[in-house]
């Protein structure tokens, strides 16, 4: 029982501070971003498992995590409210061609961001071969290019 | 907003991202008060987190953390005037409902030579010189989560009254 309640409040948790901490947090954009996530699950471990090292409790935490997660994405299927409280929405970068600064600012997202995915994902050279770029929900930056290009 | 081609790119919803930017400005005041707060001592080792507690004349004096953690050992420092040996003896009472939301009493340094229950509590005998005050360390780990009222008393003296916060 209180391994499963660990378990819960943790999930919670991690999604409350996530959703407070933004998009880019953990968009694994750079390594440290890796290292990250690699030391946040290391210090969510222990509290979880609470000094029991045994199979069945690990089970249990594993279970009761996955078990979480499908509740929340039937749930964010089911009612789009739920939805765009626990994931929020994709949020316009570049609009045809145009970089809306403040939105760059407000999403921490600055324009080497932009060229990167611009570079990796579409093959892109320059800036203003981008018409649309797009902070998605998880964090992730995707490009649409002009017509041109 | 911008209504511009670029929301049929996406569906944009200007009301929720006022919404988010004020959720998280809010969540980023949250998280900084909280990490100032532990690093006061509101979660455990810090200022606001050691306290000290006396009987009359300074005969039993407690030091103990406010605020311990589920799991985590903490102590109890106890300093008995060297008046209040009898025999060579001096006799520390805790009650059971502070004992009971302990995992476990860790260890109790110097060992006492006798434990006794009695009186709602469990005393403590423990070998003291009569010339020097009496150092007694109690190492406890917490268990039960909340706010628990401790007692402690030396031999049959009205007790001394200790608050801790035990956070999960």
């Amino acid at each position: 029982m209180d391994a499963v309640l660990r378990a819960a409040a943790m999930y919670l948790f991690l999604v409350i501070v996530f959703r407070f901490a933004g998009k880019r947090t953990l968009a694994e954009v750079t390594p440290f971003d890796l290292i990250l996530l690699l030391i946040i699950a290391e210090a969510v471990g222990p509290a979880m498992l609470d000094g029991d090292h045994s199979f069945t409790t690990s089970a249990l935490v594993v279970v009761t995590l996955i078990a979480f997660e499908i509740v929340f994405t039937v749930l964010q299927r089911r009612f789009e409210w739920f939805d765009r409280l626990v994931d929020g929405l994709p949020v316009l970068l570049i609009d045809n061609g145009e970089l809306l600064t403040k939105r760059l600012r407000r999403f921490r997202v600055d324009e080497v961001a932009i060229m990167e995915a611009a570079r990796e994902l579409q093959g892109l050279e320059r800036m203003d071969q981008v018409k649309y770029a797009v902070l998605e929900r998880s964090g992730k930056l995707t490009i649409v290019p002009t017509n041109n290009n | 907003m911008r209504n511009t081609t670029g929301a049929q790119v996406v569906r944009e919803d200007a009301r929720l991202q006022r919404k988010e930017r004020v959720a998280e400005v809010v969540g980023w005041v949250l998280m900084a008060a909280l990490i100032g707060a532990a690093v006061l001592g509101l979660f455990a080792d810090g200022l606001l987190d050691q306290s000290e507690s006396a009987g009359s004349a300074e005969r039993l004096e407690l030091e103990h953390e406010r605020f311990a953690r589920h799991g985590t050992p903490t102590t109890l420092e106890v300093s008995v005037s060297p008046a209040e040996a009898r025999d060579g003896v001096v006799e520390i009472w805790i009650n059971d409902a502070y004992l009971d939301a302990l995992d476990v009493l860790e260890t109790v340094v110097p060992p006492p030579i006798s434990t006794a229950t009695v009186r709602d509590g469990v005393a403590f005998r423990f070998k003291a010189d009569g010339m020097e005050p009496t150092h007694i360390t109690f190492a406890v780990d917490p268990e039960s989560v909340g706010r628990h009222e401790g007692e402690m008393a030396l031999w049959d003296a009205p007790p001394i009254r200790f608050t801790q916060v035990f956070y999960p």
